[in-house]
C-alpha cells in the first residue's frame, strides 16, 4: 500500500501536507503547537489513520486557520 | 525496571515451553520408534526414562472376563488375600476384598495395522501435547515480539483451544476403538469385552473455556487495531 492511498476501505484523504505547505509549516512544528506526537500525525498525513479525534482535528484547523474540508476530503 | 522483569519473565517461561516440547517430541518419538512402539530402535539404546516397562512391553488393553471364568478370577484373588488376611490379621488387612471382573488382556500377535492402530492411539496424547507446547511457545514468542493483544495469538489460542476441546476427547474415543477393535478380533474374544467407553468431559470444557479466551482475546487485538489507528 502506498503512503497516499486511503486505507481500510473508506474514502478519506488527508491533505494536511498541501495545507503545510502553504502556510510554510513544517510537520514538527504543527506537532508541537497541537500537542500530538509527529509520529501521529505523520500516520494521519500518511493517510494511515482510522480515526481522527475531534479534539485533535479541532486544534489543527485552528493552529492552520483552515476549516476541516482544508484537511479532510472524500476522494474517489 | 518493571518492564525488564517482565521481559525475562517471558523470555523464561519461552524457554520452559520450548523445554517441554523438546522433551515431549522425544518421549513421542521414543516410544513410537522404541521396543513398545515399531521397535526400531533397541531399548538399551534409550535414556532409562524412555525405556519400555515390563508391564508394557507387550501391546494390552484392560477387558472385562465374562461368565464363570471373570467371577473365577475374582474368586481366587480374594481367595488368596483372604489367606493372607487370616495371616494378617492385626494389621488390619482382613477388611479388602476384590470385586468386579476386570483383567488385562495382552495382545501376543497383533497384525500389522493393527500394532499400527494401538501405537497410533497412544502416540495421539503426546503429539496432542507437543503441539500444544509449540502453540504456546509460538505465543509467547509473539507476545514478546509484537506485543499480546494480536490476531496471530488470538489464532494460537484458538488452536489450542480446538486441539483441548475435540482433540483429547477424540483421542479417548478413538482410543476405545481401536482397543474394541483388537479385543474383539482376539482369542479372548469369547469371553472378554472392552469396557464401557468412560468419557473425561474436563478437557472438552477446559477447551471451551480456552476457546472463549481465544474469542475475547481477537476482540481485544481488533480493538487495539482500531486504536493503532486514532490520531
Amino acid at each position: 500500500m502506498s503512503p497516499a492511498e486511503p486505507d481500510d476501505g473508506h474514502g478519506i484523504v488527508c491533505t494536511l501536507d498541501e495545507v503545510l505547505r502553504e502556510r510554510g509549516m513544517t510537520l514538527t512544528e504543527l506537532a508541537d503547537r497541537v500537542g500530538v506526537t509527529v509520529v501521529n500525525l505523520s500516520v494521519l498525513k500518511n493517510n494511515r489513520a482510522r480515526a481522527v479525534r475531534f479534539s485533535t482535528l479541532t486544534a489543527i484547523c485552528e493552529v492552520l486557520g483552515c476549516g476541516v474540508a482544508d484537511v479532510l476530503q472524500l476522494g474517489d | 525496571m518493571a518492564a525488564r522483569r517482565s521481559r525475562s519473565l517471558m523470555l523464561l517461561v519461552q524457554a520452559v515451553l520450548l523445554a517441554l516440547c523438546v522433551t515431549t517430541s522425544l518421549v513421542l518419538a521414543g516410544w513410537v520408534f522404541g521396543y513398545n512402539g515399531f521397535g526400531l530402535v533397541s531399548d538399551s539404546d534409550l535414556p532409562g526414562q524412555l525405556r519400555a516397562g515390563e508391564s508394557n512391553a507387550q501391546p494390552s488393553e484392560p477387558v472385562l472376563v465374562h461368565g464363570e471364568e471373570g467371577v473365577a478370577t475374582v474368586a481366587a484373588a480374594n481367595e488368596v488375600i483372604g489367606v493372607l488376611s487370616g495371616r494378617t490379621t492385626q494389621t488390619g488387612d482382613g477388611s479388602s476384598e476384590f470385586y468386579g471382573n476386570g483383567a488385562f488382556l495382552s495382545l501376543l500377535a497383533l497384525a500389522g495395522t493393527q500394532h499400527a492402530a494401538w501405537v497410533a492411539v497412544r502416540a495421539l496424547p503426546a503429539l496432542v501435547l507437543a503441539v500444544i507446547w509449540w502453540l504456546l511457545f509460538r505465543g509467547v514468542q509473539g507476545v514478546r515480539g509484537r506485543g499480546g493483544f494480536t490476531r496471530s495469538v488470538a489464532r494460537r489460542m484458538w488452536a489450542i483451544g480446538v486441539l483441548v476441546a475435540v482433540g483429547l476427547p477424540l483421542v479417548q474415543v478413538l482410543r476405545w476403538e481401536v482397543a474394541r477393535w483388537l479385543v474383539e478380533s482376539s482369542s479372548a474374544a469369547r469371553i472378554a469385552t472392552v469396557p464401557a467407553l468412560d468419557l473425561d468431559l474436563w478437557p472438552f470444557a477446559v477447551g471451551l473455556v480456552i476457546l472463549v479466551m481465544a474469542s475475547t482475546w481477537r476482540e481485544a487485538a481488533s480493538m487495539r487495531d482500531d486504536l493503532a489507528g486514532l490520531v
